[in-house]
């Protein structure tokens, strides 16, 4: 008799340590955020994967870029094409431009587009800015996978190391960090020292 | 009385502040190229906007942290009324030195007038004025000198001269012709000499190793 309710008290035992455990796991997975990275990232190929409320851009391995993003939209019709093909990332925090894994731009945006096929990003209402104090704003950035750059179609205006700058277009070549402002360029160059009037 | 001190305190504050500006250099472009290491490249319509002098030219560059700006083709520089045109262009923005080579520069100089501030060298409703060609130009700015190299021809009161440098020294109103000098007259009367000095200011012309030529007017 002893012996069978040994038995007893050791299968509830068990039983209540296999479901905690099990609460436990479920817990944890259930509590995860959503990550969603997208392109590949070393040798695994991958289009996105959910995970924290982050959407992630990757390029021969290399984390590219990194947006804190609340709402991911997938537009079931769209003007931009199929359904899948272009995400739609609102309510951004901040994101962040890579380079050999350190950040090399911060930027705050309004909304961005992300284009599946060609992994482009497109950046609305765009204000960039870097560890130096440079900073740079323009309604419309894209960033091209392709040609590792940043283009921006329309007016922008910035100021780069005491020098101020507009222009109606401006391409930035993120490898090289080679700028280049085109149509009705004007720059004001800051220089050390001051003149007497 | 109190207020009236702090009102001074603060009028002088406002002297001082407006008393010294901002060093800027204003450019204008079609495109510009910013590269590493705080060099710009720009080309098509560039405009160049320093102080009193505006720069027009086909293309350029400026190195940030040298302060200096490098501008080439069709360089037409224009100071108030002087103007240098020349196919390069150097410009030490520190030193407030300029050089323009390339080609043959030509310069048109107007002098500052020496009395009651006048600018430009009008004097009695009259502009004095050199104009020069030459091989390369510089300029500094502060000490208000310029010196033209390499086979100078300059046009100065109906005077021609010829020599292998030409400095002009505004504060002294000075023109000096060095090496290989030769003057024509608005008379049609010439000399040689190895060096001239020129004042502009009362016309009078010291000549130091000269061999000439002239017609004597009036002799019996």
């Amino acid at each position: 008799m002893t012996y069978f309710k040994m038995r007893w008290k050791m299968i509830l035992l068990l039983s209540i340590f296999l479901i905690l455990i099990g609460v436990g796991v479920m817990w944890y997975f259930q509590s995860r955020d959503f990550v969603l990275e997208l392109g590949e990232q070393e040798e695994i190929r991958f289009h996105f994967r959910l995970g924290g409320n982050e959407v992630v851009g990757w390029s021969r391995g290399e984390m590219i870029w990194r947006i804190k993003v609340q709402s991911i939209i997938d537009p079931e019709e769209g003007g931009s094409g199929q359904t899948g093909e272009e995400l739609i990332l609102q309510d951004i925090e901040e994101g962040y431009f890579y380079r050999e894994g350190e950040v090399y731009i911060t930027f705050t945006v309004d909304e961005a587009h992300y284009h599946t096929p060609t992994e482009d990003l497109t950046l609305f209402g765009v204000r960039m800015e870097r560890p130096g104090g440079d900073w740079l704003e323009s309604d419309k950035m894209i960033y091209s996978k392709e040609q590792e750059s940043l283009h921006s179609p329309v007016k922008v205006i910035g100021e780069m190391s005491d020098t101020s700058i507009e222009a109606e277009e401006m391409t930035v070549f993120l490898q090289t960090e080679e700028m280049i402002f085109t149509g009705g360029v004007q720059m004001i160059f800051e220089l050390e020292g001051e003149t007497d009037e | 009385m109190n207020r009236k001190i702090i009102g001074l305190m603060l009028l002088l504050v406002l002297i001082a502040v407006s008393a010294t500006a901002e060093r800027k250099v204003f450019i204008d472009a079609e495109t510009a190229r910013f590269l590493e290491d705080d060099v710009v490249h720009f080309e098509d319509g560039v405009q160049i906007r320093y102080e009193e002098m505006i720069i027009n030219a086909l293309r350029g560059e400026y190195l940030g942290e040298e302060e200096e700006l490098t501008l080439e083709e069709n360089v037409v520089a224009v100071q108030r009324k002087n103007q240098v045109k020349s196919e390069k262009m150097w410009m030490d923005l520190q030193e407030e030195y300029i050089f323009f080579s390339g080609g043959r520069v030509e310069t048109l100089y107007y002098l500052r007038g020496q009395e009651n501030g006048e600018e430009n060298g009008e004097e009695n409703g009259e502009e004095r004025m050199v104009e020069m060609w030459s091989d390369t130009l510089e300029m500094w700015e502060q000490r208000g000198e310029v010196l033209a190299k390499g086979s100078v021809e300059a046009l100065h009161d109906d005077m021609e001269l010829e020599a292998d440098e030409v400095l002009i020294e505004e504060e002294k109103d000075l023109l000096t012709a060095i090496g290989n000098v030769y003057v024509i007259r608005p008379d049609g009367s010439w000399f040689r000499a190895e060096k001239a000095e020129y004042n502009m200011e009362d016309g009078t012309m010291v000549a130091y190793k000269m061999e000439s030529e002239f017609e004597l007017r009036g002799s019996p």
